[in-house]
């Protein structure tokens, strides 16, 4: 008798750990919408997180800022001056932009679609408590308009996309959780724009890597990365970061650059989801079948 | 009635390390050392020592199911991690008498082996970007747990005593 028992309590410890495997074999891949259970679960749980998590924001924001009272005279000099050099900067900015226009005009070009786009503010309600899955949760979902794979950008700049959403809530996946097909086409800029794509990220530094960029390019720290806008529902133009490090690849064929991104990944409140005007067709085009097959010579 | 009382303390754990532990930790450790919260695992290895590790095999089931449906990219990782580590912590105190420094040890090698597991499920499937394995990067995760555990033992301890006859010891 308890021969038997033993031998059955093994086969459902084999089949359980059997089951495991397969759910998390089915589960692994993205899904962008998710099954119902799950946006009862997602949904109803944003509920309370949203409730927790922005009085605890406004106290954490409150003890920041009396850190900040401290050295806010010294950053009170430094920012006066670069207001100046702002003002500045927004006139030649408008003369450039009216010079701009009357030459499109000249030339009868029209506006690039590529960095048109809408957003949609949102407010941030829980992050991962884990190493690997960088994910933020927002309290914007499907009802919202929110659909997957959009952009989210703070202020400061890109930070992520949204990789699967709910009724009312949805999950971002943030730049720092890049290694899985989430590559982002981007543009340095300097003289003339290099494009390249930033696919990998280093979490020893916290700095974005992005791979293969030409030899003889002239790539610095310092030089601005932005979106590039080629593919995908990213809008062109999206800050990313600053380069800090170039160095050559393992090859000696093409050179890595280093990029530390502008926003702060650690706090982050308010984000808006980014609506792209224009969506590139992804399909690969097919040859359409001739029609009159056979009629012709 | 204690059993309810049990399930919102847990769902209060698991709400706050989402949220209110998230802003905590940005603005105090930065990112100067990685802690990850896991109050809610130390609670489930403190119910496993005190009530029966069956229980809190299927606790630990269902909590680790709840991180997967809210923040994981694949269903099952914690929850197969959250089960296993309190019922295997119990399982090793079969010989040994409870007492607070056995019980902090036991949660710290618990929190850490629950890492490396955590780290095993994501590689498997492909998940941690190419990171490789450091040993040293989880210490500090298992201090701190262990230094809040110490904190909350005395009135845990004694809550968890009034619930049932103490470590009612199970079949094998």
């Amino acid at each position: 008798m308890s021969n038997f028992f033993l031998k059955r309590r093994l086969l459902a410890l084999l089949v359980s750990l059997i089951l495991l495997v397969i759910i998390m074999g089915i589960t692994v891949n993205d899904r962008p919408y998710p099954s119902w259970p799950e946006r009862f679960i997602r949904d109803s749980f944003s509920l309370v997180q949203g409730v927790v998590y922005k009085p605890a924001y406004a106290v954490a924001g409150f003890f920041e800022n009396i850190k900040h009272m401290y050295s806010a005279f010294e950053e009170n000099k430094g920012l006066k001056q670069k207001m100046e050099e702002y003002t500045q900067m927004s006139a030649d900015l408008q003369e450039l932009k009216i010079e701009n226009e009357q030459l499109r005009d000249m030339l009868d070009a029209k506006e690039s679609k590529l960095s048109d786009y809408k957003v949609r503010a949102a407010e941030v309600i829980a992050r991962s408590p884990e190493r690997w899955n960088h994910t933020v949760i927002i309290d914007r979902g499907e009802k919202d308009g929110i659909e997957p794979n959009m952009a989210v950008i703070t202020p400061k700049g890109y930070i992520g996309r949204v990789q699967s959403v709910s009724n009312y809530s949805s999950q971002v996946e943030l730049v720092t959780d890049i290694e899985r097909g989430n590559h982002i086409g981007a543009i340095i800029q300097g003289k003339e724009h290099i494009f390249g794509v930033v696919e990998g990220y280093d979490p020893k530094n916290n700095l974005l890597i992005m791979r293969k960029i030409p030899m003889q390019s002239e790539v610095s720290p310092g030089q601005l990365v932005i979106t590039s806008g080629l593919g995908g529902t990213v809008p062109k133009g999206l800050v990313m970061g600053e380069i800090v490090a170039v160095r050559m690849d393992d090859q000696f064929l093409t050179k890595d650059a280093f990029i530390k991104p502008n926003a702060d990944l650690q706090k982050i409140e308010k984000v808006f989801v980014v609506e792209r005007s224009f969506v590139p067709p992804t399909e690969i085009p097919v040859p359409k079948p001739t029609e009159e097959g056979g009629t012709g010579s | 009635m204690k059993w309810g009382i049990l399930a919102t303390i847990l769902a209060g754990v698991f709400i706050m390390e989402g949220t209110v532990l998230q802003i905590f930790i940005a603005e105090v450790i930065g990112s100067a050392f990685h802690f990850l919260p896991r109050f809610g695992l130390i609670i489930i290895i403190f119910i496993s020592l005190y009530l029966g590790r069956r229980k809190a095999f299927f606790i630990g089931l269902v909590y680790g199911l709840f991180i997967d449906l809210l923040y994981g990219d694949v269903i099952g990782a914690y929850a197969f991690s959250m089960a296993v580590i309190p019922y295997l912590c119990a399982l090793a105190y079969q010989y040994f008498q409870l007492n607070v420094l056995l019980v902090l040890i036991t949660v710290f090698i618990g929190v850490y082996i629950h890492e490396i597991i955590g780290y095993g499920m994501l590689d498997l499937f492909g998940l941690t970007g190419g990171e490789s394995f450091d040993w040293s990067q989880y210490i500090p995760t298992a201090f701190l747990n262990t230094f809040i555990a110490a904190i909350i033992y005395r009135p845990l301890t004694s809550f968890l005593e009034t619930m049932g006859e103490r470590r009612i010891d199970e079949a094998v």
